[in-house]
């Protein structure tokens, strides 16, 4: 009796090896697709305050605007950072997400902007004065592929 | 048992017992916004107690921490051993050059954050109380201005500002507010529902804890005021910013600092204020608040000042001898003679006056009256309308009381009240509140209306002796018109005047005064204006909003 229950312990476990080899993750994203192009935008809710936003294609080239978008930065995103923003739209489903999270509760504030183009899809996000994690995991691979310290920043991903 | 053990055990037991009293005492660590009003010094105080501390942003940590996450992938792929081989496969050297890139990239990028973190991102004790301080001052001085009154009264902002360390235990009765370095946007939050009304004011602040996070790089005497309009209820008066642009102002709010526009510069966004005019729209945030809050001012500060005390309207016994007329008992009076601004008939009558709704359709005659009685779900509105042609389209003067049924009668009162023309909304450019006593509003709801609206209170109190019970002007004074003087006449025929003593149980009415324009005024005599009266419970707060038709639509 033990054996058997051993023997289907094995079975289960080499089932379950099997089945986490065969699905795809981080390590095989090679690269990202031809048409990947993503836009993020973020900053404050209310006047004065200064919005950025990033502009990143399928080859790694990006701008960086700020205020009324006057160009203020251009550069080229290194190819560990491209994968890992492509890998942050895979797992965190970003084409599931809704368009529009906010918590009414907070006045003033800030907002965050995510459109992503890729396979042919297009899908905007906008996430104003609220965690929304699966957004804010790929806004953070955005913001650490953006160099220097300037950003494209909001409060859920500050505090 | 020795000295030290007992005190130990002293120690233990009252602690013990405080740490029982938190759990089962309702310690409020939180604050919420508070009007008072001082009859000494004529003064309506806003106070707001708030207690600041430097909050350790944990963001740059967790951005480390995921680098590093993808540090050990790489390095899983670079020491793959064997059974990670079998699983994984054995990396390719592209695998394993790339693997390597990532490790240089993420631990780059992580110096870079800890260099960040160690350069000083939070404040000193002395920087927080200097940037508490700050705000402070920016706040009293942007919200309390020198030459505004508040019916007879100053109107003046406090604020209570403390600072503490982020591990000190809150103190209560103050809110909370963490500030922190950087890009942050400050924000003030609540967990109740804000509820705005009509007029952008929302209760919450006044019966609701608030909470928040400030940026310590605030934008000079804007910010910390802005967020100071919110913990008095204001609503923010911009809406959200587009795809690819900054947040746009409501119309008529671009001088409001409650507002701004998202083109401004930090000096423009400093010469916003609270009280303000953009084209033909005012802005007065304070009486807003005020308003909203049913803030008092004594009637003794406008009779200590010279000025003139809020308007009471009812029935008045040993009236004011002018020398020119007494009445010491009420008489019949028809409207439609008030309308045809005719002497009223002065018959004596036993009863109480009583009034007989009527209308006339303001039209080619440069002055009208109407009259209106509405029942909306157990309130009723009686409403006054005089009409008067101006050289740049017509005035509009409204006075509407609200009343119950039984032992609600005399629990509405009007809040706001506004013209409605073709879907569009206009605001008052002058409003009054005015109280008629439970009793005056049985006997006789219409007659206090057209008191209310003959204008008796001029404005211009110092151009002539007004009697303060009937209102009349005894010599000089600006002209009224002949419909004016008629309401006046019959007012005063009414036995009905104006009450300097205060009285209990009063009914708040409210008196507006609309300027349309030519094309407006064409719209109004098309019938397609009415007058949206909105009058609460006082004590449920229960709202209801009647539709008065104006202009030639026929009641």
């Amino acid at each position: 009796m033990m054996r058997k229950l051993m023997i289907f312990v094995l079975i289960l476990f080499m089932g379950c090896l099997v089945a986490f080899k065969t699905t795809a993750s981080r390590k095989d994203i090679l690269k990202v697709p031809q048409d990947f192009k993503i836009v993020a935008m973020a900053g404050g809710r209310a006047p004065g305050t200064t919005v950025s936003r990033v502009e990143i294609d399928a080859e790694g080239n990006a701008v960086l605007s700020k205020g009324v978008f006057e160009e203020k930065e251009r550069f080229r995103v290194a190819d560990p950072a491209m994968r890992r923003i492509y890998g942050e739209i895979l797992e965190n489903d970003f084409f599931g997400l809704e368009s529009k999270y906010q918590d009414d509760r907070v006045l003033d504030g800030s907002f965050a902007e995510l459109t992503v183009t890729c396979d042919g899809k297009t899908h905007t996000v906008r996430t104003t004065n609220t965690k929304v994690e699966r957004f804010d995991n790929v806004m953070i691979a955005v913001n650490l592929a953006t160099p220097g310290m300037d950003k494209v920043v909001y409060n859920a991903i500050l505090e | 048992m020795t000295q030290i053990t007992k005190r130990v055990l002293r120690a233990l037991i009252v602690s013990a017992f405080v740490f029982l009293l938190g759990l089962v005492s309702p310690c409020r660590a939180f604050a919420r916004a508070e009007i008072f009003s001082s009859a000494e010094r004529c003064v309506i105080s806003i106070l707001l107690r708030k207690e600041f501390y430097a909050k350790t942003p944990p963001a740059l940590a967790q951005w480390i921490a995921l680098n590093n996450r993808y540090i050990a992938e790489a390095q899983e792929i670079l020491n793959r051993g064997t059974v990670g081989k079998w699983f994984w496969g054995t990396p390719t050297q592209a695998e394993r050059d790339r693997a390597q890139s990532d490790i240089n990239y993420y631990t780059a990028q992580n110096n870079d954050l800890q260099a960040a973190i160690a350069a000083g991102t939070a404040l000193t004790r002395a920087q927080l109380e200097a940037l508490v301080s700050r705000w402070k001052a920016e706040i009293e001085r942007k919200w309390t201005l020198p030459d505004y009154v508040y019916r007879c009264c100053k109107v003046e902002v406090k604020c209570v500002f403390l600072v503490r360390d982020e591990n000190d235990p809150p103190k209560e009765g103050f809110d909370q507010i963490g500030i922190v370095p950087g890009n942050f946007r400050s924000f003030i939050s609540t967990n109740h529902p804000w509820n705005f009304d009509a007029n952008g004011f929302s209760n919450t602040p006044y019966e609701h804890d608030m909470g928040g996070t400030w940026s310590m790089n605030t934008i000079n005497d804007y910010e910390a005021p802005h967020e100071a309009g919110h913990e008095m209820g204001l609503k923010d008066q911009y809406t959200d910013p587009p795809a690819g642009g900054g947040s746009i102002p409501v119309p008529g709010h671009e001088n409001d600092i409650m507002d701004g526009g998202g083109a401004m510069t930090a000096a423009q966004l400093a010469r916003l204020s609270p009280v303000s005019t953009s084209g033909a729209t005012s802005v007065d945030n304070i009486a807003t608040i005020l308003d909203s809050r049913r803030a008092h001012c004594e009637p003794a500060c406008c009779e200590r000042h010279g000025e003139r005390p809020d308007i009471r309207i009812g029935f008045a016994t040993g009236l004011h001898e002018t020398g020119r007329r007494h009445y010491d008992e009420p008489v019949r009076v028809s409207v439609a003679d008030v309308g045809r601004a005719a002497i009223p008939d002065k018959t004596k009558a036993t009863d109480p006056t009583t009034i007989t709704p009527d209308e006339l359709t303001p039209g080619p005659a440069k002055e009208g009256v109407q009259y209106k009685q509405t029942d909306s779900q157990g309130v009723k509105v009686d409403t006054g309308i005089h009409y008067q042609d101006t050289p740049g389209g017509v005035q509009v003067d409204t006075t509407t009381l609200a009343t119950g049924k039984g032992p609600d009668f005399r629990n509405w009162e009007v809040t706001d009240t506004s013209i409605m023309l073709d879907g569009k909304k206009i605001k008052p450019v002058k409003k009054d509140r005015f109280y008629v006593p439970k009793e005056s509003a049985a006997k006789g709801a219409a007659t206090a209306i057209f008191v209310g609206l003959g204008l008796q209170y001029e404005d211009k109190m110092g151009d002539g002796e007004v009697c303060p019970v009937t209102g009349e002007r005894i010599g000089g004074g600006p002209e009224k018109g002949e419909m004016a003087r008629a309401i006046d006449r019959a007012g005063m025929a009414a036995g009905m005047g104006l009450l300097v003593s205060q009285a209990k149980g009063e009914i708040t009415g409210q008196k507006s005064s609309f300027s349309l324009d030519e094309a407006q005024a064409q719209q109004l005599r098309e019938g397609k204006g009415s007058l949206r009266v909105i009058s609460e419970h006082i004590e449920t707060r229960k709202r209801n909003t009647t539709e008065v038709p104006l202009g030639e639509v026929a009641y």
